[in-house]
């Protein structure tokens, strides 16, 4: 089975994304960058034949859509770094990527090729993997928002270059989540018939949706209160875990979802 | 009323300079905390069990029946008011900075104000097609009959299948392991497999079989009557034949199964037959061990579908199929495939359409594509 050799790939991605961590700490950025990128090579090659082997997008349950996201967090943080060079930003990227993988090795959550036929659509890949890239996206941007937070007290000003990069990565999610949204709202047409139908996901992910526009009009009305407006990414980004996973233990949404990542 | 509140807020907008409050509207300060606002009620029907559409609420404010409440309706109202004052504004005053702004904008303006006020006028309406039965009345979600213009006749109920799966079963019919039950995929061609320490050594498999004993009984019936007839458990476990192969309707894939375990101080063999069982006969499990059963686990459809012909007003016949995800558009209707009679599966005679009336589709796609220019822009 394809998902036994989970390890052996993870294992050489980790290792090469702590070697791209490492060596950004010591400013190579180049070498940093290109091992990072053979790291991701190798997880993508991983996703490719798992792909093949179920015979549809590995995006169904938890442990896949949790293998997306341990690929795109080095993706975000290697973005980062490349734009804005932030040395500490593939470290970050690098451990919590490796707490999804460790995750995913301890408790895979393996399950059947069958894939119900509402899930049968071109929407099914785009949508999923646009909500993985912004989720990965906002642990970049909250882990930033918690460093800035702690690390610079007299943070203040509208054009600090700090509060810029999270501006930008908290604007760049707001508009994959809202494409991932608008996708999801087309497929649901679709196939039930309805754009939006306030299902438990739905209502959890405009709840998240919304977060992210108080803090975009937020930063707009007060420019010169960033440390409440990194408040707001924390929020944001703990909603963002509750509309990804943290429904499936909410009694109000138990049962009553059709998002439902099962067995 | 959605054209009536366009124009209530280009009123608003042209006496924008005389009205403080016109032009707080436009300004953050009004933003954050209808957003706020909005954010709270919603995380608040995240947080509460919302009850069914056709279910009164059942709290006076009507939290448990959130889109239905009135707090959040004239927050969602107010929030929808700024969204359209704000591109009023914006398109009053055009800039190239501001593009990406009135894109995103417009879009949620469009998205808020047909995804609310515009559903009042939409109809959805459910209709129960039984085979080879013209049906042109719909269920509303209160369950009134609404009658169509045009007649749908299902010709032909279609089902693709997953293959069979295998599964070891506790007394209590868990699967096993409990985090991650382990399944034996019975594939075309397949003829065996390991599960759970069991070497299962598929002997035959018969993809439309039924009991013997069932078959013989019911084979000279009509087909209404042999339908009604099912063997329970107990008809099951009395049953010494086999199951054999009949293109008789109410069959279901059965396989002889052959699990052998090595151990001290014999070997031990189980030998039987395996179903999932349909509408006509109950499952058949096979029992391993004390404690642990062999069981096949419902059938998974990977494709439904219907075969149809709809009859219009204007005495058209227009053939077609309509499947999951893809539904078929008549005559300014579409209709989407919806469900089945489950407890039949592949024989099901009933299928459950959905039928809409077409106008709301061309405004999220506008919505969708002021969007997609939005996001390109912003990557741009």
């Amino acid at each position: 089975m394809i998902w036994n050799y989970f390890i052996y790939f993870a294992i050489v991605s980790l290792l090469a994304w702590s070697a791209g961590a490492h060596l950004a700490w010591r400013s190579k950025r180049g070498a940093a960058m290109l091992v990072t990128d053979i790291g991701l090579a190798v997880f993508s090659v991983y996703i490719i034949l798992l792909w093949h082997a179920l015979g549809h997008p590995p995006l169904r349950t938890m442990g896949e859509t949790r293998l997306w996201y341990s690929f795109f967090l080095p993706l975000a943080g290697l973005i980062v770094y490349w734009r804005w060079h932030y040395k500490w930003i593939l470290t970050f990227s690098t451990v919590l990527a490796t707490v999804f993988i460790v995750i995913n090795i301890l408790k895979p959550e393996i399950h059947s090729k069958s894939l119900m036929p509402a899930l049968q659509s071109p929407w099914f890949a785009p949508h999923v993997i646009v909500y993985m890239l912004a989720y990965a996206m906002q642990g970049a941007a909250f882990v930033l928002a918690v460093y800035l937070f702690l690390k610079k007290p007299g943070l203040s000003g509208k054009w600090n270059r700090e509060m810029n990069i999270t501006d930008d990565l908290v604007t760049a999610n707001y508009a994959l989540l809202t494409l991932g949204m608008l996708m999801g709202a087309l497929w649901a047409k679709e196939a039930w018939g309805h754009y939006w139908s306030w299902d438990p996901k739905e209502t959890w992910a405009a709840i998240t949706w919304l977060s992210y526009l108080v803090y975009i009009h937020y930063r707009h009305a007060a420019p010169a209160r960033p440390r409440a407006a990194l408040c707001i990414v924390v929020v944001t980004f703990c909603l963002l875990q509750m509309s990804w996973w943290g429904i499936n233990y909410l009694p109000s949404a138990r049962g009553a979802s059709i998002h439902t990542y099962s067995m | 009323m959605l054209a009536l509140f366009v124009c209530i807020l280009i009123a608003l907008h042209l006496l924008r300079k005389r009205s403080y409050f016109i032009r707080f509207m436009t300004t953050g300060g009004a933003a954050v905390p209808a957003l706020i606002g909005v954010l709270l009620l919603t995380l608040i029907m995240g947080l509460t069990r919302q009850v069914e559409q056709t279910a009164p609420p059942a709290d006076p404010l009507a939290f448990t029946k959130m889109p239905e409440s009135w707090p959040f309706i004239l927050l969602y109202i107010w929030m929808t008011a700024i969204v359209g004052e704000v591109s009023l504004v914006q398109i009053a005053h055009p800039s190239r900075r501001n593009v990406c702004s009135l894109l995103s904008h417009l879009g949620l303006f469009v998205a808020l104000t047909c995804g609310s006020l515009g559903s009042a006028d939409m109809q959805r309406l459910k209709m129960y097609c039984e085979l080879g039965q013209p049906e042109w009345r719909g269920l509303d979600a209160w369950d009134n009959v609404h009658e169509l213009p045009l007649a749908v006749e299902l010709q032909k109920f279609i089902i693709d299948e997953y293959p069979p799966k295998l599964i070891v079963v506790d007394h209590a019919g868990k699967a096993l392991p409990y985090d991650k039950p382990q399944v034996l995929e019975v594939a075309q061609g397949v003829t065996g497999g390991h599960l759970l320490g069991w070497d299962i050594k598929i002997e035959k498999q018969i993809a439309n079989a039924m009991p013997v004993p069932l078959v013989r009984r019911t084979e000279s019936m009509p087909r209404e009557i042999a339908s009604r007839i099912q063997m329970d458990t107990l008809g099951l476990a009395s049953n010494k034949e086999d199951y054999t192969a009949t293109s008789l309707p109410g069959t279901e894939c059965a396989l002889l199964v052959c699990a052998r375990r090595a151990g001290q101080p014999r070997e031990r063999v189980a030998k039987g037959w395996v179903t999932c069982g349909s509408y006509q006969f109950m499952y058949q499990a096979l029992p391993l061990d004390a404690g642990h059963s062999l069981v096949m686990a419902s059938r998974e459809p990977s494709r439904y579908a219907s075969q149809v012909t709809i009859y219009t007003e204007d005495e058209q016949v227009i053939q077609g199929e309509i499947a999951v995800n893809h539904p078929l558009t008549v005559k300014g209707w579409k209709i989407y495939q919806l469900s089945y009679n489950q407890q039949m599966g592949k024989w099901s005679t009933l299928s459950i359409l959905d039928i809409y009336c077409l106008f709301d589709l061309a405004v999220i796609s506008l919505q969708f594509r002021l969007r997609l220019s939005d996001f390109l822009i912003y990557i741009a």
